[in-house]
């Protein structure tokens, strides 16, 4: 089953996420975004560099929220596609990751921010899910 | 669900849904739409997400939506109110992302038929100097004290390196530059993505779009404004680019933290808010008047390498090329400002993504470029 699909939205995007536990869903939104922007990704370089980082929040919500703001950092500001997210380290809503990426020649992404917009993560009976709305 | 039913018409094309729709609501919710744009508005969230502005701190009379309501995230697009201070609350995702996003209107004396020939060269160069995308670099390399200085002057700035006349600046809201800004509060992150986004259109929606004037309803009021039929007219629509979206993200961010100390409950977290007069409502605001001068300064410097692609290509061979500034106005803003309801003054605030009209010279005439019709060529 995907772990994420895209729902429709009038003027932005927006994609609903699952997840089996936090670390899951936090993983599986990072690569739902990546996903929106597949067909725009450009020219790279073959290089294949692993960034560290790490991110807090308040609670589950803004933690999310922070954990893919601060991949579109790293793409709108340092030119980087990012490919692959490694969650290693997640208690008291701060999380360290590692995040694969390859240098671009552009800013290849067309999402300028994660919001709050009624975001809310629900248990289900498989773990978590959760809708997250882009601005475009 | 929010549907026909809770909505009463109390005029022609304007619709309320009552103060008691809702438990949380602390005023009613007004849009100004012809039936068509109120159905159309019901039929995704863009009235739900009225109706939650309508449950803002200190908001005063009515939430209100503009006829272009649709959906978009906390606020509608369109969505409009003030909150009276001192308990008033202003909020950075009600204001949006793209802080001070607006458009800007440009026209000459010279017909569409005449630059026709050259369309296809006046693309080109404008694709050249007006650079696009979501992480796109201008021309101008701004240093620490620079930047600091465009965050402070807004299109001042411009004016004082000729990127900008002083007709430009009185043709624009504010001229160019709202109070308030202070440069201390805005973050290193969003000083770093502003840097080198000074001239560039980002993405989204945002355009550089060359128009002719199809249709002008009063000569007179049009004339005042330099605006003929079949004439050329440039729009520029675009904001604060990398450092406005920083800035919201920021104080978004921070404000979760503190949002409860202040006992606001609120139904969307997009919605997060502070008391205007608080520590972190002053700090918003005044990295928000930072991003609205940023984004007058961007406007600024697309208009004038809009006149230079239309210079490149067009000198020597059309004449009246010119474009002159009609005018510039912000539809992503929060701004302070004392105001008179019910024959009792007072200080508000009032948060928008709609336009609340001109600030400078000129506005009745002003009021009348909503009823230009300007095509694409």
């Amino acid at each position: 089953m995907m772990s994420f699909q895209e729902i429709e939205h009038t003027a932005d995007r927006a994609f609903r996420v699952t997840g089996r536990d936090l670390t899951a869903l936090l993983e599986n939104a990072a690569r739902a975004m990546q996903a929106l922007d597949k067909d725009e990704a450009g020219t790279t370089a073959e290089r294949l560099e692993t960034r560290e980082i790490e991110v807090e929040g308040v609670d589950g919500e803004s933690l999310l929220v922070n954990w893919l703001n601060e991949i579109l950092y790293l793409e709108q500001v340092h030119h980087l596609v990012c490919e692959e997210f490694h969650i290693d380290d997640l208690k008291n809503h701060c999380l360290r990751a590692r995040v694969e990426t390859r240098e671009c020649d552009r800013t290849y992404t067309h999402i300028k921010a994660v919001t709050f917009h009624n975001l809310k993560i629900r248990e289900t009976s498989d773990g978590l899910e959760a809708e997250i709305v882009v601005d475009v | 669900m929010l549907s026909k039913e809770h909505v009463e018409r109390v005029a022609e094309d304007v619709w309320e849904i009552p103060q008691t729709f809702r438990d949380d609501m602390r005023v009613p919710a007004r849009l100004y739409a012809d039936e068509d744009l109120l159905d159309a508005a019901l039929s995704d969230n863009s009235v739900v997400q009225l109706v939650n502005t309508a449950t803002l701190p200190g908001v005063i009379r009515y939430a209100i939506a503009m006829p272009d309501i649709h959906q978009g995230y906390g606020f509608p697009i369109g969505g409009v109110v003030a909150t009276r201070l001192p308990e008033g609350v202003i909020s950075p995702g009600g204001v949006g992302y793209d802080i001070n996003c607006g458009v800007r209107l440009l026209v000459s004396l010279t017909s569409v038929a005449e630059i026709h020939p050259y369309l296809e060269d006046i693309a080109s160069r404008l694709y050249a100097n007006c650079p696009s995308g979501v992480g796109s670099h201008g021309q101008l390399r701004l240093n620490n004290t620079e930047l600091d200085q465009v965050l402070h002057e807004g299109s001042r700035w411009m004016m004082d390196k000729g990127y900008a006349s002083r007709h430009d600046l009185d043709r624009t809201e504010e001229f160019g530059r709202i109070p308030g800004a202070d440069a201390a509060f805005v973050s290193d992150r969003a000083q770093e993505r502003g840097r080198n986004q000074l001239g560039t259109l980002g993405a989204g929606n945002h355009f550089i779009e060359v128009d002719r004037v199809a249709e002008v309803y009063d000569q007179a009021i049009a004339a005042r404004l330099g605006i003929y039929p079949d004439n050329v007219a440039v729009q520029i629509h675009c904001g604060s680019r990398g450092l406005g979206h920083q800035i919201c993200e920021d104080y978004v961010s921070q404000l979760q933290k503190t949002v409860r100390d202040y006992g606001i409950e609120l139904p969307d977290r997009e919605l997060v808010c502070a008391p205007f007069d608080s520590k972190e409502g002053q700090e918003y605001f005044h990295a928000m008047a930072c991003a609205a001068n940023f984004a007058f300064a961007n406007r600024q410097l697309l208009a004038h390498m809009i006149r230079r692609s239309f210079e490149e290509v067009l000198a020597g061979k059309v004449k009246n090329f010119e474009l002159q500034q009609v005018y510039d106005i912000a539809h992503n803003m929060a701004k302070s400002r004392n105001t008179t309801l019910a024959a009792v003054r007072f200080e508000c605030v009032s948060i928008a993504k709609a336009q609340l009209g001109p600030s400078g010279p000129d506005r009745a005439s002003f009021r009348m470029i909503s009823a230009i019709s300007a095509n694409p060529c």
